[in-house]
C-alpha cells in the first residue's frame, strides 16, 4: 500500500525542499493529532450524552422497580362520614388535603411522564378507609407507598370531577377538599423499571459461565498442553479461530433454531428461556475463553511443566496442581472478557431469548437482558431515550469497570512471567 | 519410615497413566467439542435457510407457495409477493464501504499518532480510551446513532435543502458503523506497528529522513500486513453488526439505495425487523439472509487475505532466499510458492525492501 499525501503548497514560494518538507511534516503531524483526538472526543461525547440524559432517570426505584404497572381500584363508601379529627404528617414539601389526609407530590414516572405520587398517607387518614373496588367485600385498602394516582372521579356539589395523573398534585388536592366522595380511584405502582432485566441478565452471566467456563479452559488445555504439532490439531486450531468470525446474529439464530425447540422439549418452556439463551451465548463465547486461556498457558514458563513432571507427579496432576493456579489470571481474564460481552450482547439474545420485557423471572420463562431492553425501547414509536440511556450508564460503568481489571490482571501477570 | 513397595508403585503408577490418558482423551473430547461448533451453525443454517425455497407456506393472502430462488437472489425489494436479497446485499457493500472510508483512515493516523508521536503517558490515554471505546456494546452505540448522530445529519441536510426521514439514513449508518470499527482496527494496527523492527526506524532516520516521512514511509510500510488483519477485523464487525444499524438506517423495503441521505437497510437490519411477530415464511426468509451475510463475510475475507499477500508478499510469484543480520546472528529466509509466512517475516521481508 503506497501511502502518498501529497498536496501541492498553495502559497507556491517555492525556495527549496525544506520548505515543502517542513509543510508536509506539519501536515502529517497535524492530522494525526486531529484524527485521534476525533476518536477522544467520540468517546467523551458518547459519555456526556449518555450521562446527560439518565442520569435523572436512573434511580434507585428505577433498578428495583417492575417494568409493568400494578393498578388497584378504589372507592369511598357511602356511609363515609367526616369527623372532626387532624393529621400529622411526619415528611414537607408536598402537597397536603387537610380534609382527607393526605400529602401528594409532583413526580416523574420511569418513563418520564408528569404524575402525581402519594408522599404520604396519615395514620387516621380517611384514605385508609377507601375500600377495593374490584370485589364486592369491603375490603380496606392501606398501603399507598411509592403508588401514583392514575385515574380519579370525584363527586364536588353534585357534579363529577374526573382527573387524572397528568394533573398538578395541587389540583388534585383542590378539589379533593372540596368533595366528599371518592367515587372511583385507581392506582398504579411505577412501571417503567429494569428489575426483571437485570436479573435476567445476571442469571445469564451465571449460566453461561457455569457451562462456557470448563469447556473453554480444557479445551486450552488440550491445545496449549497435549496437542501434538499435526494437521488435526491445526484444523481444530482453525475451526475455534473461526468460531469467533461469525457475527453474532448467526448465533442467534442457532439459538432460535436449536436451543429454544431443544429446551422447549427438555423443560416444557415455551419459546425462548434464559435457559436457551445461555447455551447460545456458550457457543458464542467459547471461542474467546479457548483463545484467552490457551495464551496465558502458553506464556508460563516451560520449566513448570517439566519440572513438574521431573519430580513425579502425573501429568494431571501437573495439569491441576501446577499450570490451572498459575494460568489463574488469565483464566479471569476470559471471565471478565466473557462478562462484557454477554452484558452487551443484544443480536444474539433478540433470537435466542425474545423481546418481552418480563418482571416474574424463571429460567424457564422469557424475559429479556437490559442490552435487549434498550433495544425494545429504542424500537417503540416514541423512543424513550432517558430510560435506554439509564441503562446504558448501568451497562457503561459495568463495562469501566470490567476493563480496568482487565488491565490491572494483566499488568500484575506479565510483571510476575515477563520474559526477556 | 514407609518403604516403597515394587508392586504398589507400579500399581500406582499404572493407575496415575491410566487417569491421565482418560483425562487426556476428556480434554481432546472438549477441544473437538468446541471446534465443532462452527461445522454445526454453518450446517444448522445452511439446512433451515433452504427450507424457504422447499417448503410449501401459507402466504398472507391465503395461498400456499414458496420462495422463488431465482426473485431471492436478483430481487430488488423485500415484501410479501418476494423476498428479494440483492439490493440488501448490494446496501450491505456499500454502507460497509462508506463505513470503512471513514474509518480506515482515522484508525491508521490515530494508531500512528499513539505510538510514534505522542509521549508516552497522553499515547496511554489515548490507548486506554479506544480499549474503552471497543468494549462499549453495540446497542449503545444504536443509541448514541439515534440520539446524536440522527439528528446531526437531519439539520445538516436540511441545511443543504435536502429533506431526510428524521436523519435516519445510509451515512447515519456507515458513521455509527465507522465508530464500532475504528476501535478494532486501531488495537490491531497499534500491536502491528509497535513490532516493527527499531533498526529500520533508526535507519531511515540516520539516512536523512524526517520523523513524519519515517513514520509514513517506513513504520506504515513495515505494519502493513498487521493493519491490513485489522481492516478485516474491523470490516467483519460492521458486516455482521445488526442492533446499531437497525436503529439508524431507517429499514427500506426496496432499493438498492445510493443517495446516502436515503433510508435504506441492510441484511441484518431486516433479519431484525418485525421480530417477535413474524411467523412462517417472513420468519424462516432470515436464515436463507444469513447464509448470503456468510457468504458476503467469506468473499470479502478471501478478497482482502489476497491483497493483503499481493500487498506484503511481493515475491509470491518467484521462489526467492532473503538473508539478513539481526543482532548478531544471521537469518536465512526462504519465500516459496506455497510457503505461508507469518506477518513478522514479512514485514520484515517489506521494510527491509523500503529501506534500501
Amino acid at each position: 500500500m503506497k501511502l502518498k499525501m501529497k498536496i501541492s503548497n498553495p502559497f507556491k514560494f517555492d525556495d527549496g525542499m525544506s520548505r515543502k518538507r517542513r509543510f508536509k511534516d506539519i501536515f502529517r503531524n497535524a492530522s494525526t493529532l486531529i484524527f485521534s483526538l476525533l476518536t477522544l472526543v467520540t468517546l467523551i461525547y458518547i459519555i456526556v450524552y449518555i450521562f446527560a440524559n439518565g442520569s435523572s432517570t436512573l434511580s434507585w426505584q428505577f433498578i428495583t422497580s417492575d417494568y409493568q404497572e400494578v393498578s388497584t381500584s378504589l372507592y369511598s363508601r357511602s356511609d363515609l362520614n367526616f369527623d372532626d379529627r387532624t393529621f400529622d404528617f411526619n415528611e414537607d414539601g408536598g402537597e397536603i388535603s387537610e380534609k382527607w389526609g393526605v400529602q401528594l407530590v409532583d413526580g416523574e414516572n420511569n418513563l418520564g411522564e408528569h404524575v402525581v405520587y402519594f408522599l404520604e398517607v396519615a395514620d387516621n387518614s380517611y384514605f385508609n378507609e377507601l375500600v377495593i373496588g374490584s370485589n364486592t367485600a369491603t375490603e380496606t385498602y392501606n398501603n399507598y407507598d411509592g403508588q401514583y394516582i392514575s385515574n380519579l372521579s370525584l363527586r364536588v356539589d353534585e357534579q363529577i370531577i374526573t382527573l387524572s395523573s397528568r394533573d398538578s398534585a395541587s389540583d388534585i388536592v383542590n378539589y379533593l377538599d372540596q368533595s366528599n366522595e371518592i367515587m372511583f380511584m385507581e392506582i398504579c405502582t411505577v412501571g417503567g423499571g429494569i428489575r426483571g432485566s437485570l436479573l435476567t441478565t445476571i442469571y445469564l452471566i451465571l449460566i453461561t459461565l457455569i457451562i462456557a467456563i470448563p469447556l473453554g479452559v480444557c479445551a486450552a488445555i488440550y491445545l496449549a498442553l497435549y496437542a501434538k504439532k499435526n494437521k488435526f490439531t491445526m484444523i481444530l486450531r482453525s475451526l475455534i479461530d473461526m468460531t469467533s468470525a461469525i457475527p453474532s446474529i448467526i448465533f442467534g439464530f442457532i439459538g432460535a433454531l436449536v436451543f429454544i425447540p431443544f429446551m422447549n422439549a427438555v423443560s416444557g418452556s415455551n419459546g425462548g428461556s434464559i435457559l436457551s439463551g445461555a447455551l447460545t451465548l456458550t457457543i458464542m463465547l467459547i471461542s474467546t475463553i479457548v483463545k484467552t486461556t490457551e495464551e496465558s498457558i502458553i506464556a508460563l514458563p516451560k520449566g513448570y511443566m517439566d519440572s513438574s513432571l521431573a519430580l513425579g507427579a502425573s501429568r494431571t496432576e501437573t495439569v491441576f496442581k501446577i499450570i490451572l493456579p498459575n494460568a489463574l489470571p488469565g483464566i479471569i481474564t476470559s471471565i471478565i472478557l466473557s462478562i462484557g460481552r454477554i452484558i452487551g450482547e443484544s443480536a444474539a439474545l433478540v433470537f435466542a431469548i425474545g423481546v418481552s420485557i418480563q418482571d416474574n423471572i424463571s429460567l424457564t420463562g422469557s424475559s429479556t437482558s437490559l442490552a435487549v431492553h434498550i433495544w425494545s425501547l429504542l424500537k417503540l414509536e416514541n423512543p424513550n431515550y432517558d430510560a435506554a440511556c439509564a441503562i446504558s450508564i448501568i451497562i457503561l460503568c459495568i463495562v469501566l469497570v470490567l476493563c480496568l481489571l482487565t488491565k490491572i490482571i494483566s499488568y500484575r501477570f506479565n510483571k510476575k512471567f515477563k520474559r526477556s | 519410615m514407609k518403604t516403597l513397595n515394587e508392586e504398589k508403585v507400579i500399581k500406582n503408577s499404572n493407575r496415575k497413566a491410566m487417569i491421565d490418558k482418560i483425562v487426556g482423551f476428556l480434554f481432546l473430547f472438549v477441544c473437538i467439542i468446541s471446534a465443532s461448533i462452527i461445522i454445526f451453525t454453518i450446517f444448522f443454517i445452511i439446512y433451515e435457510g433452504i427450507n424457504p425455497f422447499v417448503n410449501q407456506y401459507t402466504l398472507d393472502d391465503g395461498t400456499i407457495g414458496n420462495q422463488n430462488f431465482w426473485g431471492f437472489l436478483t430481487g430488488l425489494s423485500y415484501g410479501e409477493s418476494n423476498y428479494g436479497s440483492l439490493f440488501l446485499v448490494i446496501n450491505t457493500l456499500y454502507v460497509t464501504l462508506l463505513s470503512a472510508i471513514i474509518s480506515i483512515p482515522v484508525s491508521i493516523l490515530t494508531s500512528i499518532f499513539i505510538t510514534r508521536i505522542a509521549p508516552k503517558i497522553i499515547g496511554e490515554v489515548f490507548k486506554t480510551g479506544i480499549e474503552i471505546l471497543a468494549s462499549v456494546p453495540s446497542v449503545i452505540y444504536g443509541l448514541f446513532g439515534m440520539g446524536v448522530i440522527c439528528p446531526l445529519i437531519r439539520d445538516l441536510a436540511y441545511g443543504i435543502g435536502i429533506q431526510t426521514s428524521g436523519g435516519l439514513s445510509v451515512i447515519s449508518g456507515a458513521i455509527v458503523l465507522a465508530m464500532m470499527s475504528i476501535p478494532t482496527i486501531t488495537l490491531v494496527s497499534i500491536t502491528s506497528i509497535q513490532s516493527v523492527s527499531k533498526s529500520f526506524i533508526e535507519g531511515s532516520l540516520a539516512l536523512g529522513a524526517t520523523n513524519s516521512e519515517t513514520n509514513f514511509k517506513v513504520v506504515l510500510k513495515g505494519a502493513t500486513s498487521g493493519i491490513i488483519s485489522g481492516i478485516i477485523l474491523g470490516i467483519g464487525r460492521a458486516l455482521g453488526e445488526a442492533t446499531a444499524v437497525s436503529l439508524v438506517i431507517g429499514n427500506a423495503f426496496s432499493g438498492p439505495t445510493f443517495n446516502i441521505f436515503g433510508i435504506s437497510s441492510t441484511l441484518t437490519s431486516i433479519m431484525m425487523l418485525g421480530i417477535g411477530e413474524a411467523t412462517g415464511l417472513s420468519y424462516d426468509i432470515r436464515f436463507s439472509l444469513g447464509i448470503m451475510l456468510m457468504l458476503i463475510i467469506v468473499i470479502i475475507n478471501l478478497i482482502l487475505n489476497y491483497v493483503k499477500n499481493k500487498i506484503t508478499n511481493p515475491f509470491k510469484k518467484e521462489n526467492k532466499v532473503l538473508a539478513y543480520v539481526k543482532d548478531g546472528v544471521i537469518y536465512l529466509k526462504a519465500y516459496f510458492n506455497k510457503n505461508k509466512n507469518n506477518d513478522n517475516e514479512e514485514n520484515k521481508n517489506e521494510t527491509k525492501d523500503e529501506n534500501k
